[in-house]
């Protein structure tokens, strides 16, 4: 049974419609990424389903139980805040036992929860302490430690590690995940950072201007992104767009390419070459991720290549990135740290027509 | 794990009730006050307005008489003295509270070692009731044994401080006490605005070669603007509303020499039984209040509209 | 030359410092003189004060003053001093002032954490009743209070304090609780806190700055009010203020004595003067918040 349903949900604020026709089922022990930039409306389902803010149109379950008109309090669930929300009048202890006891636990029960949710995030030692004596770390672990007092069916984060400088970040993420493993409970985050939702989903909602653009695992999301929303969100440096005519016809159907002087032709896979013939138009916007586009020395010998001038050389470290131009659309290259050519050269790249997509110029939805 | 915690699940029973009031307890919430505004606020100025246009004169009554008793207010002399007392007794109290506020301020923001103190002694005056700063001043004030007779005793002789009983100055008399009670709250808004001023701006003016009393004047003090503003509303405010002061300090005397429309008001509504009068006379002061507040509303609606937008 | 000083803002030679605090000092002065004669002339006796200085010191130290204030002195119609005002002040401004504090905590948490449609219009109907003038309240409320048959009592005077006060402690409370995060509230909600207790549990702890604005300043508008006390109440209903002003324009023997009116202002203005004291701080920022918003 599904541990959370999103049936045709929608979301109103007076005139203006925040979130349109939301479909998510959620299974037992999922962890569900909700991304998007900020205004597309993932918060705002968030606490639709924490009970925070009501539903405008269709229906939200959980455990099977429809939910539409209950209070937070009424429904099986836990919440993590951005900025921690904890309560500044309370020591550790008190804000962790606080849900507990609002729901008549007994004093002693309350003790043994405290003791183990403590011991499980390691904050033993700041039980005592009010939180203005805590490191944002160690809110954000008394944070998560007051969700799981709860012990609750499903928990939801939103964006909890945003305020946390980048090395605490990467390190909660981490134990986040761990923790997720260790409970297997299932668990909704909320987040705008795309790297987040790729290392801690099992599955990721795309979500962008009150739709839900793509639901799917990592991979799909990056490999096979549903429109060209979802494809240039999702992965840093993001994918090239690169708008070009096409050529020949059937599966034979290639893509004109111009660098920085004469014009290539792309052949592409049989498959590929036929779906964009039977989509009809003379010109289509084709991804390319930099990983994708590569130095002609660093990849296989029979692709495609087309000579470019290397604008800008950027090292990250494991990688190098060119920043050049293709059909004068501004595209990243990505080469080896040792094979790195210098700024101006004219080197020759080779695109892995397989892993290329294409989106229709004017929708932007997937053609192939 | 899940042996140790709480079934937090959904309960069944009672639900309904406690759904309900989770839903309409912070409405319920509101309605004693809410209704209290609409009755004691919005429906006692309704109330008001109608009195000011009935017949009504010892007893409240609801015979419709238009604008008859406007028009019997304008032609009572005693009603235009209290015009005329407001205005300047307004005009006078707002400048001066205006301008010792902001020298005063201007100069405890020069680091001032003692400025705790300073602006608590400045400030005590408004802990005050205003009776008791009528009272006070009453007595400093009284030419018999008070300041002038003072003065006096220090030589000079010819010395003549009269104003509380001089029909001609006594609402200077209450200006002065007026003024000795708000000044130094005055100067504390200003302060705090002073202090809101970003520094940065101060000191690249002075590098630019700006003098002290330039930079003051052409940064400091324009940007201030705010401060003014609020301060000058609820100056205006306070003088229209401006009763326990006078009252205490001339009693509205010598004669009716220092009547104020608020004066005005209670006497003519309680003491002489005219209560279409009395009406008449709150509708008119709640009416200039409000063209005061009116540029300050606006500007406020503006600041909405506009953060809205962002 | 200017000096500067080590945040680069000029400060002017010592002459020009010397002048700064000697006008501040003169200022400081002329504030503290009415305090001061005040003071002086509260424990002088007649004949000091027709035959010596307004300044000088009394000698001998008397305070008869200050006895006959209490308990003797005339407010008009009766001579039994202040005293038995004193205590009328005191009962009506307690309750009056809790409640008003009470309401104006309540409203400003629903009206931040609670909003809902027309929430705002309350607001904005609150806001703009702080500005009219008490004036157009008075003769409706007179019939009110006859009416209901607390006209000329200590319990009228608790209602219409509390009633106009309540717009300035929401707003105070409104404009604090607005700064608190609505998380922590959405968090206490998943808690299975309900309304009430997440007022309790989580707000009310943390509201104790801004509760004792709202104290401080009800109690010195409700204690100095004399507006009120002077038109809903007569004779052994009035508040202080209107005794203090009987008895100081009371004069039984024809001779002011300016000694025993000092007493009784002192007396009427001592409860909001040590509040002062005590909690000047959050005065200012009541003062402040007032100005600013209301």
């Amino acid at each position: 049974m599904a541990v959370l349903n999103i049936e045709n949900v929608s979301k109103t604020f007076g005139e203006t419609r925040v979130l349109e026709d939301i479909n998510i089922s959620m299974a037992e022990g999922e962890f569900l990424i909700l991304v998007g930039p900020s205004g597309c409306g993932k918060s705002t389902l968030l606490n639709m389903i924490a009970g925070l803010e009501s539903v405008s149109d269709g229906r939200i379950t959980l455990d099977g139980r429809s939910v539409n008109d209950a209070s937070p309090r009424e429904r099986n669930i836990a919440m993590v805040f951005q900025f921690y929300a904890l309560y500044p009048n309370m020591n550790v202890r008190r804000n962790i036992e606080f849900g507990l006891k609002m729901r008549g636990v007994p004093k002693a029960e309350r003790a043994q929860t405290v003791e183990r949710v403590a011991r499980m995030l390691q904050i033993e030692n700041l039980l005592d302490r009010k939180p203005a004596q805590l490191s944002g770390g160690q809110r954000q672990r008394v944070a998560i430690g007051r969700a799981l007092a709860r012990d609750p069916a499903l928990f939801l984060f939103d964006e909890p590690l945003s305020n946390l400088d980048a090395k605490l970040r990467v390190e909660m993420r981490t134990e986040l995940k761990q923790l997720h493993q260790r409970l297997g409970t299932a668990m909704v985050y909320v987040t705008h950072d795309q790297i987040e939702a790729m290392t801690l989903g099992d599955r990721i909602a795309v979500m962008h201007a009150g739709r839900v653009q793509q639901l799917g695992t990592p991979r799909e999301i990056y490999d096979d992104p549903a429109n060209r929303y979802v494809a240039g969100f999702i992965g840093s440096p993001a994918m090239n767009f690169i708008e070009c005519g096409l050529t020949g016809s059937g599966g034979d159907t290639a893509v004109r390419l111009t660098g920085s002087d004469t014009e290539t032709h792309l052949a592409l896979p049989q498959a590929t070459a036929a779906k964009l013939a039977e989509h009809g138009k003379t010109r289509v916007l084709m991804g390319v991720r930099p990983e994708h586009l590569v130095p002609a020395a660093e990849a296989d010998t029979r692709r495609a290549r087309v000579t470019c001038a290397i604008d800008v050389v950027e090292p990250t470290g494991p990688d190098t990135y060119l920043h050049t131009e293709l059909n004068d659309a501004a595209v990243t290259a990505r080469c080896l740290p040792s094979a790195a050519p210098n700024t101006g050269a004219h080197i020759p790249l080779a695109i892995d027509a397989e892993r290329a997509v294409f989106f229709d110029c004017d929708t932007e939805q997937r053609i192939a | 794990m899940s042996d140790t915690t709480p079934p937090a699940g959904p309960p069944t029973r009672g639900m309904p009730v406690r759904r309900w009031l989770d839903r309409w307890l912070p409405k319920i919430a509101l309605v004693p006050s809410g209704v209290a505004l609409l009755v004691f606020v919005y429906g006692f100025i309704g109330w008001t307005i109608w009195l000011s246009m009935t017949t009504s004169s010892l007893l409240p009554n609801n015979t419709f008489a238009g604008l008859r008793q406007y028009e019997v207010l304008f032609q009572l002399d005693v009603w235009w003295v209290s015009v005329i007392n407001l205005a300047i007794f307004g005009v006078l109290y707002v400048a001066l509270c205006l301008a010792i506020g902001l020298f005063l301020a201007i100069l405890l923001d020069q680091k001032i070692r003692a400025e705790g103190w300073l602006r608590t002694i400045y400030l005590y005056p408004l802990a005050l009731s205003l009776v008791v700063t009528g009272v006070v001043w009453k007595w400093l004030l009284n030419p018999g044994l008070g300041l002038e007779h003072f003065v006096q005793s220090l030589g000079w002789t010819g010395f003549s401080f009269d104003w509380l009983v001089n029909p001609d100055m006594a609402i200077y008399a209450v200006v002065i006490a007026a003024v000795w009670q708000a000044a130094g709250f005055v100067t504390a808004l200003f302060l705090a605005g002073l202090r809101g001023i970003d520094t940065s701006i101060i000191k690249a003016a002075q590098i630019d070669g700006a003098s002290l009393p330039r930079v003051y004047l052409s940064i400091i003090i324009p940007s201030l603007r705010p401060v003014f503003f609020s301060a000058i509303i609820l100056l205006v405010s306070l003088a229209i509303k401006s009763f326990d002061l006078v009252i205490a300090l001339t009693g509205g005397g010598p004669g009716y020499s220092t009547w104020v429309p608020a004066i005005f008001m209670y006497d003519f509504g309680f003491n002489r039984g005219q209560i279409g009068l009395g009406a008449a006379a709150a509708t008119l002061m709640m009416a200039a209040v409000a063209l005061a507040m009116l540029p300050m509303l606006i500007a406020e609606l503006k600041e909405r509209r506009d953060g809205r937008k962002n | 030359m200017a000096a500067r000083t080590e945040d680069g803002v000029a400060r002017g030679g010592p002459i020009a410092r010397c002048i700064v605090y000697g006008i501040l000092m003169l200022a400081a002065a002329y504030f503290l003189l009415p305090l001061y004669v005040m003071l002086t002339t509260s424990f002088k006796t007649l004949p000091q004060i027709a035959n010596g200085s307004l300044l000088s010191l009394p000698s001998p130290f008397s305070v008869s003053a200050w006895g006959d204030a209490w308990s003797s002195a005339c407010t008009g119609g009766d001579c039994n001093g202040l005293h038995h005002y004193f205590w009328n002040s005191v009962a009506f401004t307690a309750p009056a002032v809790a409640l008003s504090t009470a309401f104006g905590a309540l409203n400003g948490y629903v009206l931040t954490k609670w909003r809902f449609k027309g929430s705002e219009l309350i607001f904005g109907l609150l806001l703009v009743g702080t500005f009219v003038p008490f004036q157009m309240f008075l003769l409706p409320m007179a019939r009110v209070l006859g009416i209901i048959g607390l006209d000329n009592s200590v319990a009228g005077l608790t209602l219409v304090h509390t009633v106009y006060g309540i717009a300035f402690t929401t707003l105070f409370c409104r404009n604090y609780y607005v700064a608190i995060p609505d998380e922590l509230v959405k968090a206490a909600r998943i808690d299975g806190a309900s309304f009430i207790s997440t007022f309790r549990h989580v707000i009310l702890p943390i509201s104790t700055p801004i509760l004792m604005v709202c104290v401080i300043w009800q109690f010195t508008q409700i204690w100095n009010d004399f507006l009120f006390g002077v038109v809903f109440t007569s004779g052994d209903a009035h508040p202080i203020t209107v005794a203090l002003n009987n008895l100081v324009n009371t004069s039984s023997t024809g001779v002011k004595r300016y000694n025993v009116d000092m007493a009784g202002a002192i007396i009427t203005a001592l409860p909001t003067l040590l509040v002062y004291i005590v909690a000047g701080r959050y005065f200012m920022r009541g003062l402040t918040a007032g100005a600013v918003k209301g």
